[in-house]
């Protein structure tokens, strides 16, 4: 991941972004990972628009985590760890990553995987530790359902702020 | 245990169950699926539908084994010479079988007979009138009498029916062979012997154990499939892929599998044995954010 970086080089506002300064002062040595943190933070609050997105540093790991929930009515905050596409993963490590990433103010027993790839698309997919049966189908076409009205929702929002504009 | 243990045999190190109450009786009593591998004799040429043996996953075979359900036998056994009493049994059971196909052949033709009777006695009237008529224009003598004669007096056991030959007879081919009457249990089998093999055994061992029913997982690119149930009757929750605690994979792999996984409404669930020695399950879920 580190070719974003120096692709942009110095005139990546990206590097001069108060959030980025934030996470480089924790000093974990780890400028990738903050830039993935960076994009998948930039992504959440600008393209999704979810609501108390938040970056916080893992000091055992020394990686930086969000959290986040998708809008202020939906009260399941989920915690997120940006990683590459290119990492390699072993269980031992994914282990290590649901038990120290940890935030007092979310109660969620999964930890979503926010994967980056250098063209930055950004994949979501959720660990948990144990067995987590499927959605009942029913349960399922719900969900969807909400999102799709959400993101209608959205659209529309999107439209009339272009409409006052012009 | 009160059951006696199913027979499985060692075939190229792969175990089979080659009889039918015994494959009936590890899926229904003991959850174990197994795969069909045996061509049905009266559907030869097509593979959809197969028939016994039943050939088991290594890890279903050495539950069975290891829970006292099962005991492996030699079927090398098979290859040796018959002993004299053997040919006899074998000559009786063939003979026996003769008699009997041919008792239920010619009870089967005078039903026969006993459905065409009338056609028969039509068929007999008329080709006496022929002989006789033919008799008749030689200018020989003949006697009025049988030329009117009526055949209602006949009957199916006066037909003679003709008893089918040795050569028709059908030959029962055994799926289990008959011929062995002592089991020679003495067999080694070295499974697990991988360290792969000891976690795909584990892993098996405790799902089956959590009361879940398995199967092989090759169709969604796992080790197992994970059934609530039995497989006729559910779909699986599960795909469980064994790996070491400490092998690595790429992320990109990670997002394969469970986007597969989430395509088919199931789980991935990534198993193995962590350094305490205790089986770990990671579930992998797509969370439907794009």
């Amino acid at each position: 991941m580190g070719d974003v970086g120096v692709a942009a080089g110095e005139a990546n506002w990206l590097l001069s972004h108060p959030k980025y300064k934030e996470m480089m002062s924790h000093g974990f040595n780890n400028s990738d990972q903050a830039l993935q943190a960076m994009l998948v933070y930039l992504d959440l609050c600008e393209a999704k628009q979810w609501a108390k997105v938040s970056l916080h540093p893992c000091s055992e790991l020394k990686m930086i985590f969000l959290t986040a929930q998708e809008s202020e009515r939906d009260g399941q905050a989920h915690l997120m760890l940006p990683i590459g596409n290119d990492a390699e993963l072993n269980i031992a490590q994914m282990k290590q990553y649901i038990d120290h990433i940890k935030h007092p103010s979310v109660e969620c027993p999964s930890l979503t995987l926010a994967i980056v790839a250098s063209d930055s698309t950004i994949l979501y997919y959720k660990i948990t530790d144990g067995l987590v049966p499927p959605d009942p189908p029913e349960q399922l076409q719900a969900k969807k359902t909400l999102r799709g009205k959400r993101k209608a929702a959205q659209r529309k929002a999107h439209k009339f702020i272009k409409m006052k504009k012009s | 245990m009160a059951a006696e243990p199913v027979k499985i045999s060692l075939v190229s190190n792969k175990p089979f169950i080659w009889n039918a109450e015994d494959a009936c009786i590890v899926r229904e009593k003991y959850r174990i699926v197994g795969a069909l591998a045996g061509c049905l004799s009266r559907a030869p040429r097509q593979n959809i539908q197969l028939g016994l043996p039943l050939q088991l996953l290594p890890e279903e075979a050495m539950l069975l084994l290891q829970e006292g359900y099962a005991q492996l036998v030699n079927s090398d056994q098979n290859a040796k010479l018959p002993s004299p009493e053997q040919v006899d049994r074998f000559q009786k059971m063939r003979e026996e079988s003769f008699k009997q196909q041919a008792e239920i052949g010619i009870a089967e033709r005078k039903l026969i007979v006993q459905r065409r009777l009338d056609q028969i006695k039509e068929g007999r009237k008329a080709k006496r009138k022929q002989r006789l008529e033919k008799k008749k224009a030689k200018g020989q003598e003949v006697d009025e009498e049988e030329l009117r004669r009526d055949e209602d007096k006949l009957d199916v056991e006066d037909i003679q029916i003709t008893p089918m030959g040795q050569e028709h007879a059908l030959v029962q081919i055994f799926t289990e062979t008959p011929w062995v009457e002592e089991v020679d249990t003495d067999v080694r089998w070295d499974f697990p012997s991988t360290e792969e093999e000891r976690v795909r055994y584990r892993v098996f061992r405790d799902l089956w154990r959590k009361g879940h029913s398995l199967t092989c997982g090759g169709k969604f690119g796992g080790d197992f499939l994970v059934y609530p149930g039995d497989p006729s009757r559910f779909h699986s929750f599960y795909i469980a892929v064994c790996l070491l605690h400490h092998q690595t994979m790429s992320a990109e792999k990670v997002v394969a599998m469970a986007r597969l996984g989430s395509t088919v409404k199931k789980t991935v669930v990534l198993c193995s044995v962590d350094d305490d020695d205790e089986l770990t399950y990671t579930s992998l879920q797509w969370t439907g954010i794009s």
